[in-house]
């Protein structure tokens, strides 16, 4: 766990999130940790024609306790989620002014998300198409070109927080926060950035709901991720966001710091838009990469948060990936999705936040709802929240179209600079 | 020291042609892509003009088993297989070494999609449609048609995309993630969207011409589609496989401003700056700048502004391809990449078509018919309104 030769280090200094069991580290990790499940019928949008009708969503999505009457009021959901958890991450870092923006005006900011708020730019597209006029034409073209659902809610998040450096928006599918967070992790090692708000967003939407039961890829009831009688996903939502930080920023303003960032990994399936390898292969590569950039052995994971959805596909193809790398012992394996759904383009971002509090904790929070273990899938999946020795943890995200990308965190090791 | 990043492949499809060559060389010849669509069953009128693709994208790619694939993935398809030659990577090509970030933006206004939900019958959702209207769906096929498994990436972050694309393709190259990396953008225009373009800016229309580029005038914005591509190596990789290097990317910028209105030079400025500063370059040291001149009246202002202050005195030729190509949107900015490296090779400039403000023009050297450039380096500016601003430094071998 000794820094690589002549890289700068990468330190996660900033944790913020709004999720479907509550909002910020305080609220939602011990909500974790007790196998809370914030899986519900679904209240955003009608069901009833549907095959299927749970998700886990955001209680307070229009209460975020961060966020000023004025935002609340002027701004959509998904820039309201994603502005709240980047307010958070940046005040939990210490970078956020008395004015609720940045002190360091050079902050890069990278989210990821599917398709950001599609929920209100389905509703102009059905009054288009049915009214054929001139002003819900205008409006869909706003939301298309000029206001468009998967990168505006960016710069309202740059706007409100005073942020003016690079920034970008990555939208690889379910891997796109955690393509988000390795872009974050390269812009500080490369020297172009010393902070960076990374994270994803995204908000459970009509469209996707749709999509996804067309797919006959989600749970009736509830999200068994790695059992045998696992019937699918659950939809969920979040904001999530990081704030990374090279460790020179790190050392000259005496910060302190939840974990580092030891590796990351990516790959490409190139087999199919849904079905991932039948051999786990991008799984195994990312997992492998990953593990090749952070220097470290597959003996020196000490634990997994997975992707986990649910699906049969998923589960099976995570689990063989994870026994190939790791051979007999693959450490244990956590996966959230069972409690707080499948955030979708959030999804990494906030199992990466999970890896965090769980290095600072030493406890991996449950799987629930699982009873028996697949033998298909053959890992040891954690039932209960286990108290452990962590000094590394691997977060794991795959997506449509076959992108995967895998994340390594460390502990701190300076132990002045731990919080 | 940064390594040196280089082209050693370009590909485009678009109006104007299906090769950087082709396309240049109408552009050179003052040709435009832009012309009139059939919305007439929508009923619209008028002319409403676009910048359309008229190549037989499923025949050009065999045929057969592209019934699902949407058009910009096709069109991407295409670019990818012809850059992969271009390259002379046929034979080397090994999967894992292979990476992709494209510039995209999905395409969920549909009338499929809309009218499922509307009616609620999921009997209407086709499942391959719904997979194939995912934002990274275009990239996702590149990447199974042509084996590419080190990485792709979809950057969908409007008019500033595609140069984005090349920019975080650098930084996976410099990063060791990919030996070669397929970068640039790709957009396609379907009939819903031509529709709502044109009404929302339907006066291109009624001026009964193709006003891609009005300077100074009312916004008279005709939309394009198309998708460009670049292979791009670390020199030292290039080298070694004795690979034919076209050119090289010196520098890129990215300028910020959120809450920029009504024609805020400060992004686009931001942007040239950091370019020429990464690149290690004087304004003095740009031979042409291939401006992002969309017709957005307050936009087309602003990048003005920046380059008049950038480059005060020393402003090189520019040209503005959308006059001939249409916005292309996240496609724009390799497309101009693209041919901006063809011109320099063949040491002019196109003409811009449809300039409206001489003065702006005369401003920032603009002209209307092709001309010589000498040296070979070029900027590309693309501008995502006024609160965000791309720009890359390219040098042609």
């Amino acid at each position: 766990m000794t820094a690589r030769a002549g890289r700068p280090e990468v330190y996660v200094t900033g944790l913020g999130l709004n999720t479907p069991l509550g909002a910020g580290a305080e609220a939602f990790w011990p909500a974790l940790v007790a196998g809370t499940s914030g899986v519900g019928p679904v209240t955003r949008f009608d069901t009833r024609w549907l095959p299927v009708h749970m998700a886990a969503q955001i209680k307070d999505l229009d209460g975020l306790r961060n966020l000023s009457t004025e935002e609340q009021k002027a701004l959509d959901p998904a820039a309201r989620l994603a502005l709240s958890a980047g307010r958070a991450a940046l005040a939990d870092a210490g970078w956020l002014g008395a004015d609720q923006r940045s002190q360091h005006g050079a902050v890069d900011l990278v989210f990821g998300t599917t398709h950001g708020d599609l929920n209100e730019h389905v509703v102009r597209c059905k009054r288009t198409w049915e009214t054929q006029d001139l002003a819900s034409a205008l409006e869909v073209t706003r939301d298309i070109v000029s206001e468009n659902v998967t990168y505006s809610f960016l710069y309202q998040m740059a706007q409100r927080l005073g942020l003016t450096g690079w920034q970008s928006t990555n939208t690889n599918a379910c891997a796109a926060s955690g393509y988000a967070l390795s872009l974050a992790v390269e812009r500080i090692r490369q020297g172009l950035a010393d902070v960076v708000l990374a994270g994803g967003m995204d908000l459970l939407a009509e469209p996707d709901y749709t999509g996804f039961c067309s797919l006959r890829a989600m749970a009736p009831d509830c999200c068994r991720p790695f059992d045998r009688a696992r019937r699918g996903l659950i939809m969920g939502e979040a904001g999530a966001a990081l704030v990374l930080e090279s460790g020179e920023s790190l050392r000259q303003r005496g910060g302190k710091a939840y974990a580092r960032v030891l590796g990351y990994g990516w790959s490409s399936d190139a087999y199919h838009l849904s079905t991932p390898h039948p051999e786990g292969w991008g799984t195994r590569q990312s997992v492998a990469l990953a593990l090749k950039d952070a220097g470290l052995k597959a003996e020196e994971i000490d634990g997994i948060v997975a992707h986990g959805t649910g699906t049969p596909g998923n589960d099976r193809t995570e689990a063989q990936a994870f026994r190939e790398v790791f051979g007999e012992r693959v450490p244990p394996v956590t996966a959230p999705k069972s409690m707080i759904g499948h955030a979708m383009g959030a999804a990494s971002a906030i199992e990466a936040v999970i890896g965090v509090l769980s290095l600072k904790h030493q406890t991996l929070p449950p799987t629930i709802n699982h009873e028996e273990t697949d033998p298909e899938c053959p890992v040891e999946v954690v039932r209960k929240a286990r108290s452990l020795r962590l000094r590394t943890c691997l977060t794991n995200s795959s997506g449509f179209g076959g992108n995967n990308d895998s994340l390594v965190f460390g502990e701190v090791a300076e132990a002045g600079w731990r919080r | 020291m940064r390594e040196r990043v280089v082209v050693t492949g370009t590909s485009l499809v678009c109006s104007l042609g299906a090769s950087p060559e082709e396309a240049a060389n109408r552009l050179l010849e003052g040709g435009s892509g832009l012309n009139p669509c059939g919305l007439e069953a929508l009923g619209v009128k008028e002319a409403a003009w676009f910048g359309e693709v008229g190549a037989d994208l499923k025949q050009a790619l065999g045929g057969k088993g592209w019934r699902n694939h949407n058009r910009a993935a096709l069109m991407a398809c295409l670019a990818a297989r012809e850059l992969r030659k271009e390259s002379g990577l046929e034979q080397a090509w090994r999967p894992e070494d292979a990476g992709l970030v494209m510039g995209y933006n999905h395409n969920i206004f549909s009338e499929e999609f809309v009218e499922t939900i509307r009616n609620q019958n999921l009997s209407l959702l086709n499942p391959a449609f719904f997979l194939n209207i995912s934002t990274n769906a275009t990239a996702s096929q590149v990447t199974i048609y042509l084996k590419a498994q080190a990485f792709a990436m979809t950057v969908t972050t409007g008019f500033t995309a595609g140069l984005e694309a090349l920019d975080q393709a650098a930084l996976a190259l410099r990063a060791g993630r990919a030996r070669w990396v397929m970068a640039g953008g790709a957009e396609e225009r379907n009939e819903q969207f031509r529709y709502s373009f044109h009404q929302a800016f339907r006066r291109n229309a009624d001026a009964g011409q193709a006003t891609a580029l009005r300077l100074g005038a009312p916004n008279q914005i005709t939309a394009g589609e198309g998708c460009g591509l670049m292979m791009l190596e670390t020199e030292g990789e290039a080298r070694a496989r004795g690979a034919r290097v076209l050119g090289g990317l010196l520098g890129s910028g990215m300028g910020v401003n959120p809450g920029a209105k009504g024609g805020d030079p400060a992004a686009a400025e931001a942007a040239l700056r950091q370019a020429l500063k990464q690149a290690g370059l004087e304004a003095r040291d740009v031979s042409a700048v291939f401006v992002a001149g969309n017709g957005h009246a307050s936009q087309d202002q602003a990048e003005a502004k920046a380059l008049e202050r950038v480059f005060g005195g020393n402003l090189p030729p520019a040209t503005a391809l959308k006059g001939a190509l249409g916005e292309t949107y996240h496609a724009h900015g390799t497309l101009a990449a693209v041919l901006a490296l063809e011109c320099l090779r063949q040491g002019r400039i196109p003409g811009t078509l449809n300039l409206g403000d001489a003065g702006l023009a005369q401003r920032i050297n603009l002209n209307r018919e092709a001309r010589a450039v000498s040296g070979k380096r070029a900027v590309v500016l693309a501008l995502e309104q006024d609160r965000k601003a791309a720009a890359l430094v390219l040098e042609a071998a």
